[in-house]
């Protein structure tokens, strides 16, 4: 019975997603289009280096992708159904609130997993992306494992603001940070203020994670990146936790 | 008898106001028990307070022998799986068919009804493949309500079900809630309607600035309604005013009486053969508004002959002009029975309070 409503919550927040073309569009379209403008076209002409940005803008554009469905997944649709009051039958009903969290990070997940094969095809076939199989697992698995503090940025947000400012409060995170994060642009090419303040943002260290892999990063330790987003997920949670006890008792 | 729902002094303040102030009552089990009252007037909150969605802060709630406390957890949630749910002001995601959310929704709960045959019973069969954004507002409504029915459970609240549904709708509403009620389920019910109360209910809550100010059977709530506030200019004294047939209060006000009757076709009767000389005169249904009012006043002081004068502002042109004809037709013949037009708009309990 459990693994059956968990399932058909799973499925239904699916559908919800797909059939919304306002989230569906954006969040699928914008780092194709952008890794091909950027990581593709804007090409050198030598080959050897081209390759190489081609590799290294497909992962920090990949980081990119999935935070897209993490963030609106979670904080666009969590301050809707708080709106709609759709959250407040839920929180009456027995159903926990794990599993309609779960339901959304699978969700936030198969989108994840859609980018992250879609980035790598795209690099693979246009950009001479060249890396062993266990390394794109390698990267698929950190990538898909990187969506939690977006999530847990999203709920944050979800939680605490209405639906409509939800958005654009999302989109004022959300492009800044990846932009100063070295998610557009290679970090080295941006002001040193810029890489310092990067240091405090989630985007960057998982794209450095994955950066590393293929020996591209700025060469910190693994451990770092990873204590970084732990910790700012466990921030992100904490944030979330409060303002969903709030609404349960608003 | 059991008893499904326990509530003990309880008090509510919100922005320094007292929301609630001393509720007390007992639901029995298999009762369906609906709660009256304008906007404003603490129902919401008191049953968003029973369904623990605010913090208790004062006084006591149990449901099926659980004390409904924020602290704790799992009897609470033992306590979600024997009741369902419709709130006010709750709408479903708009790209969910219907049928998908209430297969979802049957999915939360131990021994859910067949949704088929819920579908089916409810009338929504043809509407069960649409998108709950596409439809009316009704429909939504029994959506919600569906919802609320597909756990099977115990206690049903229902905050304002019948919102913006159209008489077939609300007709079919009103069945399922009495099959609902001849298998024994204790429902708790808020509405405006005071017709869907005094159809349904076995008990009438009526609420009113954060207390509960009667608790009756409809037919007692109702005979409390039925007033009839009757104003003219009469050369009788207050000692023979009050004495007409059917008069429970009458005042002088300037020149003049205020009489508040049960019955304002006796007391006319008799006013008119003790005096035929009726000028100005008025009859004004009390609505439930100024019922309210009423009962408050007589809650809080014992000044029972007030009635405000802006009670009776609202008059009644047609019962009025109906009046002054048979007034015309009195002076012939003083003892004629008063047109039955004039009776024809007893105070029915479809006005709505709000």
């Amino acid at each position: 019975m459990l693994i059956q409503s968990l399932q058909r919550e799973c499925v239904l927040e699916l559908k919800l997603a797909i059939r919304e073309p306002a989230f569906i569009i954006p969040t699928l379209l914008f780092p194709f289009m952008f890794y091909v403008f950027f990581g593709l076209l804007f090409g050198q002409s030598d080959s050897q280096s081209n390759n190489q940005v081609a590799t290294y803008l497909m992962l920090t554009y990949a980081v990119f992708g999935i935070m897209g469905p993490s963030l609106f997944g979670f904080g666009a649709n969590i301050a809707m159904e708080r709106d709609k009051g759709w959250l407040a039958i839920k929180q009456v009903s027995p159903v926990s609130a794990l599993q309609l969290m779960f339901a959304k990070l699978s969700s936030a997940l198969f989108f994840a997993f859609i980018i992250i094969l879609g980035l790598f095809s795209l690099g693979v076939l246009f950009g001479g992306v060249s890396l062993s199989f266990f390394t794109f697992v390698n990267l698929l698995f950190i990538l898909l494992l990187g969506v939690l503090p977006f999530c847990a940025l999203g709920m944050a947000v979800g939680f605490w603001v209405n639906g409509s400012a939800a958005i654009a409060i999302i989109n004022l995170i959300y492009l800044p940070m990846a932009f100063l994060s070295g998610l557009w642009l290679p970090i080295t090419m941006l002001p040193q203020w810029v890489q310092t303040l990067a240091q405090a943002l989630p985007p960057y260290h998982l794209s450095q994670l994955c950066l590393n892999v293929i020996e591209q990063g700025l060469a910190q330790a693994n451990w770092i990146h990873i204590l970084a987003l732990v910790i700012s997920t466990a921030i992100f949670l904490a944030i979330a936790m409060l303002g969903y006890k709030r609404t349960n008792t608003k | 008898m059991n008893i499904t729902v326990e509530v003990q002094s309880l008090s509510y303040r919100y922005n320094q106001t007292n929301v609630l102030n001393d509720v007390s009552f007992k639901i029995h089990t298999g009762e369906l028990i609906c709660l009256l009252g304008s906007n404003g007037a603490g129902k919401t909150t008191l049953i968003n307070l029973i369904l623990n969605r605010l913090t208790l802060l004062e006084g006591q709630i149990h449901v099926f022998e659980n004390d409904i406390n924020n602290n704790v957890k799992s009897s609470n949630s033992n306590v979600a799986q024997r009741i369902g749910v419709m709130l006010q002001d709750s709408t479903a995601p708009e790209r969910a068919t219907v049928v998908e959310l209430i297969e979802l929704f049957a999915s939360y709960y131990p021994n859910p009804l067949d949704t088929e045959q819920l579908i089916i019973e409810l009338g929504i069969k043809y509407i069960e493949q649409q998108r709950f954004g596409k439809l009316s507002g009704g429909q939504k409504q029994i959506v919600l309500f569906a919802l609320a029915l597909c756990g099977d459970p115990d206690l049903l609240f229902l905050d304002e079900p019948s919102v913006g549904m159209d008489v077939n709708v609300r007709r079919t509403l009103w069945k399922i809630i009495e099959e609902l009620k001849s298998k024994g389920k204790t429902i708790i019910l808020t509405t405006h309607y005071l017709g869907e109360a005094d159809h349904l209910a076995d008990r009438i809550l009526v609420l009113q600035n954060g207390k509960i100010i009667a608790d009756d059977t409809p037919d007692v709530i109702k005979a409390r309604f039925e007033n009839k506030h009757i104003k003219a200019i009469s050369k009788l004294s207050i000692e023979q005013i009050q004495n007409l047939p059917c008069v429970s209060k009458a005042q002088k006000v300037g020149k003049f009486y205020e009489v508040i009757t049960t019955n304002a076709q006796n007391t006319l009767k008799q006013w008119f053969v003790d005096d035929d000389n009726l000028l100005d005169l008025t009859v004004t249904s009390t609505n439930l508004e100024q019922a309210f009012i009423q009962m408050m006043q007589s809650d809080e002081s014992d000044k029972s002959s007030d009635i405000s004068s802006k009670d009776l502002t609202v008059t009644s042109t047609n019962l009025e002009q109906a009046f002054i004809q048979m007034m015309q037709s009195d002076e012939s013949d003083t003892s004629s029975d008063i047109p039955s037009k004039t009776t024809s708009k007893t105070p029915s309990l479809n006005s709505t309070i709000n």
